[in-house]
């Protein structure tokens, strides 16, 4: 039994705040779990997953986050409690079934939406502030501010899907998603495991202003709820000049904040963890007696705004308040906060002074620190058949000479818009959105564009949104080269399971997919290659190219070294042969560590020669052909 | 412009401007440059101050009378066929199925024969494309016999001799790929010098090569590429270009062809291969003869030894025959010059360092 199934009332354990969301499912007898891995929101789904036969529920990493939100209100209908997780891009892609959703409602099973924003791009393409989503869509919101409420907070959120019919979201951050706290269990429900469909009962949004009348209907309820719900708390003197109003982790910073400057019993605190609809007269409450208010959030001023709009409507009871925030610049509009941050802003609206660190000091741990710390470089992973690709890419590409391009998209192989990847990429977007790209660069002929075009996708990202593309590509003779880096999993996110792999987020058997077969199947023309065959990937790649009718698929196809090595051993065991690397005298210009630039490989500063780092390396034996005098030597580790 | 003499230089003045003529001299020394389909490609970057790829390129700092004065030990002079001994027409002693002659086959052969060489840096056509060609024994040497109409990187078979260890390497190339093994051979203070690998510079003639992607491309539709076998040029004033296929002989005018002519040769002054021990041609009067021009003393000791030796027949040529060369050489002289002043008026002759004097007199 794991620390997380545990029926154990009472019992405090320490936990990631993805943790405590997936022990809030669980106590709350949650049945059916989907998602599409995507960080900071990846371990929910792991979890569950991991302990889905011992309490008898369903989990799966779903072909993406559309499918899995659909999938989680299937169970919705049929009556069991579902969770759907995602990252914040997630939710663009799920959004369109969501806006309907909120019409139609959801099944007599609660079911409740994760979203973990990255605030910073931590692990990310952008910084997109979710929480805007459930104005838009009209869907309750609950912004966690620490582990227990993590828990806590989804655990009540099924409670209310259930007495209103709607999906209810909660918003994490990297902060509250990857941090670790105590948490005080709760009791597990048992659950309704009984799945079964009314079909009585039509779902359906007509007439839509109808079916909206009654979406609004239902957020007054909510409103009320959360009027008095426990989530929203004020701390701090009451009647104070200057209260902060804040939300998630920016409640946290604050509070380190005000201890740093020694201003808990002079600034009030109102603490909100129901943020859509706004408990207005909550605030309202706080908010009496207030010169000043400084609203304190991250990323887009999302509460700055509802709290304005509030005030607006109870200007009468207040009288003049001084609003601060994102639009007076106290708080920045982008990245990450911080308690510095905050110290900062608090003491400037207070008059404190308030030196944050050191000036000299900063300087000082800078001289120390930048020059002892290694520089680490954005990079694959010694072995990673990603850096192989793009070296047969480039040199294909190079060899084609008609200033062939590829469009990215989003994976580990992001990486190729740097020096690591051979600054192989033009463009990045959204999954999927190379294919997309390609597509329409692949009818431009006719308006003179003459230089092969290609895109890459991982084999996730293939499954996840690469497939309608390429359905549109094959409809509409479009002509590129689709690239699919196929390293048999999810490798960014985690090594999940993808719809190709032969098993699945509980750990047993599932169907996987084959690439070829669904792309032969959409009349493209398909290559299986090894990246690490080096010259014969190079010179398919490049006949791949050369042929200017149609879609063309090429699947490089190589395990991520990670994911091999949890289970084999290197298949190689590398050494430089000194005697024949030149050093500095050979013409290569150190290639192997200069431009290949696998980490595996170090250059001996003293010795001016190169040499394996036999930690680090993993074995893939493809810069033994990248040699030009032949000096590195692989040799088959017959453990493997 | 920078005082680097490396492949950055390279890049920019010659392989962004189109001109290089794609000899071979910097494939094969580094990993950064190769060669595919006739064009010179620079795979990575690399930030070397000083590269053999630089020095040895016939399109950089081509000094003339440099060159000349080490290997003929007089400045560069004005005669439009270059520094020369002796001139003959000469043909293979044997019979056999030569583009011409038959001279530069035979020589090769009576090298290796005489052991005078371990390897000879060739052109082979692999199918159409001519390719460079280590041939390491006199059974390799027919396979590259006869006439190439687009370069081959032959000099990167040099430096694959030399890489592989071959000490005494004949080079058979056109007058770029000849300017290429004389900065090689003539270059002091440089490690790993392909040149020191070289025994012998046959050089051929050359009016230009053409660009085989761009000929390629004109040639598919108009015939089936996989039937063909070979190229031919008849003597003016035919005005033909022949394609020889599986199924018989083609033509195109020759007008429709020039275009794909590269850049580069229309920048080249250089007919005869003036930098080579000894150069051979088509004798204009004679196809089944060759033009031998013998310039240096180590080419007048190794036709003497292979006239001695009965491996080809050579004959006096009067003075009187050479004028048609002597006109064309100049001509395409001429044309390089006004070319290479017009690419870059900045530089009075381009890539080509001086003599000025002598430079302005051929133009005039």
């Amino acid at each position: 039994m794991s620390y997380l199934s545990k029926d154990s009332p009472g019992e405090v354990n320490l936990l990631m705040g993805n943790e405590a969301i997936a022990r809030g499912a669980i106590e709350a007898g949650v049945a059916f779990a989907s998602a599409y891995p995507g960080n900071p929101s990846s371990e929910i789904i792991t979890v569950l997953g991991s302990l889905a036969q011992e309490l008898g529920i369903y989990v799966e990493w779903s072909t993406n986050e559309k499918v899995a939100v659909e999938a989680a209100a299937g169970a919705s209908y049929a009556g069991l409690r579902s969770i759907c997780a995602m990252k914040q891009n997630g939710l663009n892609v799920a959004s369109d079934f969501i806006s309907n959703a909120v019409l139609t409602g959801v099944g007599p099973g609660g079911m409740v939406l994760i979203v973990a924003d990255d605030p910073g791009g931590i692990s990310s393409s952008n910084e997109e502030d979710t929480r805007y989503f459930s104005r838009l869509l009209e869907i309750p919101l609950l912004e966690p501010a620490g582990f227990q409420e993590a828990k806590d907070m989804t655990a009540f959120a099924f409670k209310l899907s259930e007495e209103t019919g709607l999906i209810v979201m909660i918003r994490s951050v990297t902060r509250i998603s990857h941090g670790r706290g105590n948490v005080v269990y709760s009791k597990i429900e048992k659950g309704n495991k009984k799945a079964r469909f009314d079909t009585g009962r039509t779902v359906l949004a007509f007439p839509v202003p109808w079916t909206h009348k009654i979406l609004h209907d239902k957020m007054a309820v909510i409103k009320d709820k959360f009027e008095e719900s426990d989530f929203n708390r004020y701390e701090g003197p009451k009647g104070a000049d200057l209260v902060v109003v804040t939300s998630g982790a920016a409640y946290l910073y604050t509070k380190e904040a005000l201890g740093l400057l020694g201003l808990s019993d002079r600034v009030g605190v109102l603490k909100l963890g129901t943020t859509f609809p706004l408990p207005e007269d909550f605030i309202t409450r706080g908010l009496k007696g207030a010169k000043k208010v400084l609203v304190a959030e991250e990323v887009i001023p999302f509460l700055e705004a509802s709290v304005k709009e509030a005030y607006a409507n109870h200007v009468k009871d207040l009288g003049v308040i001084e609003f601060y925030g994102k639009a007076s610049g106290h708080i920045p509009r982008e990245n990450e906060l911080s308690p510095d941050i905050m110290a900062q802003a608090i003491a400037g609206l207070t008059g404190t002074g308030y030196v944050p660190v050191d000036p000299a000091y900063q300087a000082e741990i800078r001289g120390l620190s930048l020059p002892n710390s290694p520089y680490r470089a954005l990079t694959f992973c010694a072995g990673c058949p990603h850096r192989a690709t793009y070296w047969d890419l480039k040199k294909a590409l190079k060899l084609d000479g008609r200033d062939g391009f590829i469009v990215g998209d989003i994976g580990c192989y992001t990486i190729g818009l740097g020096p690591q990847g051979y600054s192989m990429l033009r463009t990045t977007h959204a999954m999927g959105s190379g294919s997309g790209l390609a597509t329409g660069l692949g009818q431009l002929k006719t308006f003179g564009l003459d230089q092969p075009v290609l895109a890459v996708s991982g084999d996730s990202t293939f499954y996840h949104s690469v497939i309608p593309a390429l359905i549109n590509a094959a409809h509409h003779e479009s002509n590129f080269t689709m690239v699919v880096l196929d390293n048999s999993t999810t490798a960014m996110t985690g090594a999940q399971p993808h719809s190709g792999s032969d098993t699945g987020a509980m750990g047993i058997p599932a169907h996987g997919l084959s690439i070829e077969k669904i792309c032969e199947s959409l009349g493209a023309k398909v290559r299986v290659l090894d990246p690490f065959d080096v010259d014969k990937s190079v010179q398919s790649i490049y006949d791949t190219i050369q042929d200017d009718e149609g879609i063309k698929v090429i699947i490089m196809r190589q395990e991520c070294c990670l994911y091999r090595l949890k289970k084999d051993e290197k298949r190689y065991l590398m050494k430089i042969d000194e005697t024949r690397c030149l050093g500095d005298a050979c013409g290569c210009n150190r290639l192997c560590t200069r431009v290949f630039k696998c980490p595996g490989i170090i250059w001996d500063r003293a010795g001016k020669v190169a040499r394996i780092d036999e930690v680090i390396c993993n074995g893939c034996g493809v810069c033994t052909d990248i040699c030009p005098e032949g000096a590195i030597i692989r040799e088959v580790n017959h453990e493997a | 412009m920078s005082n680097a003499q490396g492949p950055q230089r390279l890049l920019t003045e010659v392989l962004d401007t189109d001109l290089c003529c794609g000899c071979g001299a910097c494939v094969g020394l580094c990993p950064y440059f190769t060669s595919f389909l006739g064009r010179t490609i620079n795979l990575d970057p690399c930030d070397k101050e000083e590269g053999r790829c630089f020095l040895f390129c016939p399109r950089t700092e081509l000094d003339l009378d440099g060159l000349s004065q080490k290997l003929f030990g007089v400045p560069y002079g004005t005669d439009a066929i270059g520094t020369h001994r002796d001139i003959y027409s000469s043909r293979a002693a044997r019979s056999g199925k030569y583009q011409a002659g038959g001279t530069v086959t035979s020589l090769i052969e009576f090298l290796f024969d005489e052991e005078m060489i371990d390897a000879a840096a060739l052109t082979t056509n692999d199918k159409v494309l001519p390719v460079a060609d280590l041939v390491t024994d006199k059974a390799g040497v027919k396979r590259a016999s006869g006439s190439k109409y687009s370069v081959a990187p032959t000099l990167s078979a040099l430096n694959r001799a030399a890489r592989e260890g071959y000490t005494r390497v004949a080079v058979v190339g056109t007058p770029c790929q000849v300017t290429a093994a004389a900065k090689m051979t003539t270059r002091d203070g440089v490690e790993r010098n392909p040149g020191d690998a070289v025994a012998y510079v046959v050089g051929l003639f050359c009016t230009w090569g053409l660009d085989y992607r761009r000929l390629f491309e004109y040639l598919s539709g108009r015939v089936d590429i996989a039937d063909i076998t070979g190229f031919d040029i008849p003597p003016p004033p035919a005005e033909l270009f022949v394609v020889e296929t599986k199924q018989g002989k083609l033509t195109f005018p020759l007008a429709e062809i020039r275009p794909f002519v590269r850049e580069s040769c229309r920048h080249c002054i250089d007919m005869t291969s003036e930098f080579a021990d000894i150069s051979v041609g088509v004798l204009e009067d004679n196809p089944a003869e060759n033009l031998l021009i013998v310039r240096t003393q180590k080419g007048e000791e190794l036709v003497k030894r292979a006239v001695d030796k009965g491996a080809i027949i050579v004959e006096k040529m009067p003075d009187g025959g050479l004028v048609h060369l002597k006109e064309s050489a100049l001509i395409k002289k001429k044309r390089a010059l006004a070319n290479l002043s017009e690419k870059d008026p900045q530089a009075a002759w381009g890539y080509i360092v001086g003599p000025g004097d002598r430079l302005k007199k051929i133009m005039d």
